[in-house]
């Protein structure tokens, strides 16, 4: 089984990313994300029963609907004179008839405001409940506020095209809040193991399993032992995962604070793509190696994964020469890396480039003048760092883009179906392809190299009878209502306070 | 408790979701709006009419009053066509003491002439159900402008005939403004005038299969019966017209707009069960005929000729279903209707049959430990039990997220009833059952425990994890 379009097909058959166009969930989603991964445990949301209903269906669980969500119900009398009663008699319940290792306490918009200490309540019932109680706790209002994608923006438009960016704390991030919790209710101090690691499991793109193990099989070459995958780890494991001398982790709001209470270091891993290739990889391990004072056996066998797969990786490279591929994207910050990815670590000669951006890039993301210009910057550097003699054409006409394609061999547009029309062989992106070891990236190239063939397309796709947005997939351009309820969040949410 | 309908909100939005030509702007918080949304689309997957004001943090501290105007405005400003809004508010608007009703007349005095009606729907105060009963009464202004100018030229034109109850009735006034579509719209051929009218409550969009059918009773009524509206798809002039129905049709949901509609437009309604099967659908047509001057004698006859033929082809699974132990649940619009069919025209033995607005899942999961049932009919939140407890299960209620149609079949009619006997077949036949033999489960595990001993509710990892092997 190929873990990576398993993941595809699974989460593709659900309509999230249509959603996503429409809104964002409550961060209460991003919790159970995060419950879901441990074991033996059982989430209580402390809100009305609506909550306790729609979360059930949330985003980030594969399997879903979500099983273990209980709710405490809240109704009118308690929302006036406290839920505390029903609170209790919730957490005795799942005690006694379930008997999980766990119960976390997720916190709502309506427990929020009617401000009970849930914390108190959990605290003084904790000697009578086997479970370990875990309440976790708010930092922001019903989600997370959405200055950060901006913020983060901002901070990467200016850095160079080679820095690894390491902003975004994500404060009230439902996930965020639960490993915070997780932090500061469960771990306990540990007797430091100096060759141990804790790696975060969220957000690996898909396949993340499958790259998990092979990282963890790679540091053990190394010397290295994974202590802990986190939160994907039962309550023991949890509370020993201080022992590590290092966090690998993708969020870092909960890393600093364990490095705070723990002292233990981490390395964030913000932007995957940002780690792509050889050199990432080499940085990424060395990094570490560095970290826990074993760089030279770290180096021993990155030189020779490195020589190891290299014959094959030459090869591999050789069939993408004198090959016109043209690569579309909307991403103006990702596209140095986009290039690098490409002309750098797998060898392909973009002969063409085509950014197609999202129309209010610059009203949704509040870009000024002199912010576009330093994205436009860090790209021009990144084409003349990696030696990408490629084309840019942005938002071009339907001649130009015409024009562009007919002077193309290969597409590489990921899954957007809007230029299949085109009768040329796409490709998908290797965007959520970024992989920790070196079997790996040698198996996504020979995958790459597979597609570059010049079988004839099909000429007959359903597909190409719909007019797809050119930005905003799936939505369609003849969806008028779906675009306005689209605008409609921008509106409301992203557009408040600038 | 583990609810298995959500709260007053998610069920106005529900409620209103089949409205074309109307949005729904939710004054709550992202995650109503998202998880409402999320629950119903498979039924709906390209039209989405629905917005959030997005209440936060600064909101709770100083009202969020300041967003509906902006709503509003917005609303106007994007929909093309939109001729209603309908703002349901929720928990957080109500316990921070938002003048909603204020801000909309405000909002409407410097922006005349759109329709806005507002749905308080606190999440807290109230079941699913609570919230559809709440936003189908909000319908009734709808009606009641157009109703009275239908019942005042009704007056005035002196154009009596006999209605379908032999009461003198008068007909609205052919060609004028508002009903001008009324003459150029056809029923199997007959002008629609001539023919009964009814009103369909209680289905919304977001039920699996609600469009489907619908349709399906479009085409058998066609040239016997005109539905007037159908809530699960329609317009809003659809719903003005809802007063110049013949009889209001009620599947569990909507009888207080029902009662409403008698007392204020003397029009009767009934309360019928959802007409699954063969028997399901010939009772349903019986009941019509009964109120109605309509003659489906026909269809009646096809229905027999059709169940013949399905019991042709499904011979061997109807003698396997009989009198089998099943468990259902479904809500006020469907339980009882599934129920009677399974009964009725399959002869299963229904031992649970839960409401999802009033029940729990975890009373589900008890009754259904200590129940003899072999299979069960449900919804996508039922599926993980169903999976654990090795039930086949049939999704035929709301929520379905883990399923889609994407052809024109209906749940009802004599087409309902082979598709719902072939979604049980295929759900039993698709179980995977003793792979590990016949009596695998005699069978100590290598873990040294039998696996059924656990017991316990929360999914656990296999044994051997515990004990670190994986590791």
């Amino acid at each position: 089984m190929n873990e990576f379009y398993n993941d595809m097909m699974l989460l593709g058959m659900k309509p999230f990313t249509l959603l996503h166009r429409l809104g964002v969930n409550g961060k209460q989603s991003g919790s159970l994300a995060a419950i879901q991964e441990i074991p033996h445990a059982v989430t209580v949301m402390y809100g009305p029963r609506g909550c306790g209903f729609h979360y059930r269906n949330t985003v980030r669980v594969r399997c879903g609907p979500v099983a273990n969500l209980e709710c405490a119900g809240l109704a009118d009398q308690d929302v006036i004179f406290g839920g505390e009663k029903k609170l209790r008699t919730v957490l005795q319940e799942i005690d006694r008839e379930k008997h999980p290792e766990m119960i976390f306490i997720l916190p709502t918009v309506v427990s929020d405001v009617i401000n009970d200490d849930i914390y108190g309540i959990a605290q003084d019932m904790q000697p009578d409940i086997r479970a370990k109680l875990v309440v976790v706790q708010s930092q922001a209002f019903s989600h997370m506020d959405k200055f950060n994608s901006r913020r983060n923006l901002k901070e990467l438009a200016g850095q160079n095209c080679r820095q690894k960016f390491s902003g975004a704390d994500y404060r009230g991030c439902g996930y965020v809040e639960v490993m915070n919790a997780l932090v500061e209710q469960v771990m306990e101090p540990q007797e430091r193991d100096p060759l141990a690691i804790n790696v975060e499991t969220f957000i690996w793109g898909y396949g993340g399993t499958k790259k998990l193990e092979r990282m963890k099989a790679l540091l053990a070459r190394m010397g290295i032992r994974v202590n802990a995958f986190l939160p994907a780890a039962g309550l023991e494991q949890i509370r020993q995962a201080p022992k590590a001398s290092l966090n690998l982790v993708r969020r870092k709001k909960w890393a600093l604070d364990m490095e705070e209470r723990f002292g233990t270091p981490f390395l964030h891993i913000s932007m995957m793509y940002q780690w792509h290739g050889l050199d990432g990889l080499r940085e990424l391990y060395e990094t570490m190696g560095e970290k826990l004072g074993v760089l030279p056996q770290v180096k021993a066998v990155l030189d020779a994964e490195e020589k190891r797969i290299k014959p094959k990786l030459e090869e591999i490279r050789s069939r993408f020469l004198n090959r016109r591929f043209c690569l579309i994207t909307n991403s103006f910050s990702a596209l140095p890396d986009i290039i690098k990815c490409y002309e750098h670590d797998y060898g392909i000669p973009l002969r063409h480039i085509l950014l197609i951006r999202n129309p209010n890039f610059r009203r949704d993301f509040a870009v000024d003048d002199a912010m576009m210009e330093r994205l436009y910057q860090r790209i021009r550097d990144a084409m003349e760092l990696y030696n990408c003699g490629a084309e840019l054409t942005v938002d071009p006409d339907e001649e130009g883009l015409q024009k562009v394609i007919a002077d193309s061999e290969f597409l590489i547009c990921g899954s957007h179906p809007r230029y299949a029309r085109f009768g040329k062989p796409m490709i998908p992106t290797f965007l959520d392809r970024d992989v920790f070891d070196y079997d790996s990236f040698v198996e996504v190239a020979a995958d790459f190299a597979e597609k570059v063939r010049e079988a004839a397309p099909p000429a007959h796709l359903l597909l190409n009878r719909m007019a797809y947005d050119p930005v905003f997939y799936p939505l369609r351009q003849d969806d008028v209502n779906t675009q306005a309820s689209k605008e409609m969040y921008s509106r409301m949410w992203r557009l408040r306070k600038r | 408790m583990k609810p298995m309908s959500g709260c007053a909100l998610i069920g106005a939005a529900r409620a209103l979701s089949g409205i074309r030509d109307a949005v729904v702007l939710q004054h709550s918080v992202v995650g109503c709006h998202w998880g409402s949304l999320a629950a119903g689309m498979l039924q709906q997957p390209d039209n989405f009419r629905q917005a959030s004001t997005v209440i936060y943090e600064e909101n709770v501290i100083r009202g969020g009053m300041e967003l509906i105007p902006q709503g509003l405005t917005n609303i106007v400003q994007l929909y093309p066509e939109v001729n209603a809004i309908f703002v349901v508010s929720g928990c957080i608007p109500n316990m921070i003491g938002d003048d909603v009703e204020s801000a909309i007349a405000a909002w409407q005095e410097e922006n005349p002439g759109h329709r806005v009606l507002h749905i308080p729907a606190p999440g807290y105060a109230g079941h699913e159900g609570d919230g559809i009963e709440r936003a189908l009464l909000a319908l009734l202004p709808l009606m009641e402008e157009n109703t009275q100018a239908w019942h005042r030229k009704k007056t005035y034109s002196g154009g009596a005939a006999v209605d379908s109850y032999g009461n003198m009735v008068a007909k609205p006034a052919m060609g004028a403004g508002e009903h001008a579509d009324l003459t150029n719209r056809t029923c199997g051929g007959k002008e629609t005038e001539d023919v009964p009218k009814i009103n369909l409550l209680g289905l919304t969009a977001s039920d699996p299969y609600s469009i489907n059918d619908v349709k399906y009773l479009r085409q058998i009524f066609a040239g016997k019966l005109e539905i007037v509206c159908a809530l699960q798809q329609c317009a809003i002039e659809e719903i003005a017209r809802m007063g110049q129905a013949d009889l209001n049709i009620v599947f569990g949901r909507g009888v207080k707009l029902a009662e409403r509609m008698q007392k204020q437009f003397g029009m009767p309604y009934i309360c019928c069960d959802y007409p699954y099967g063969i028997q399901g659908m010939l009772t349903f047509l019986a009941q019509l005929e009964n109120k109605l001057s309509a003659d489906f004698s026909d269809i009646k006859m096809q229905l027999g000729n059709r169940a013949d033929s399905l019991v042709k082809n499904s011979a061997m699974y109807l003698t396997t279903l009989y009198q089998l132990p099943t468990a259902l649940v479904g809500d006020s619009a469907h339980l009882s209707g599934m129920q009677r069919f399974l009964q009725d025209e399959l002869g299963m033995e229904t031992v649970i049959a839960l409401d999802t607005d009033t029940e729990d899942q975890n009373r589900l999961e008890r009754e259904l430990r200590q129940s003899e049932a072999v299979l069960l009919l449900g919804s996508s939140y039922q599926a993980e039990l169903a999976d654990r407890l090795t039930l086949p299960m049939v999704r035929y209620v709301y929520p379905v997220v883990d399923e889609v149609c994407l052809t024109e079949q209906p749940m009802i009619g004599a087409e309902g009833t082979a598709y719902l006997l072939q979604q049980i077949v295929n759900a039993a036949m698709r179980v995977r059952y003793k792979t590990e033999g016949v009596f695998g489960g005699l069978r100590v595990t290598d873990c040294g425990y039998n696996q059924e001993e656990l017991h316990c509710d929360v999914q656990r990892e296999p044994q051997c994890r515990d004990k670190g092997e994986d590791e």
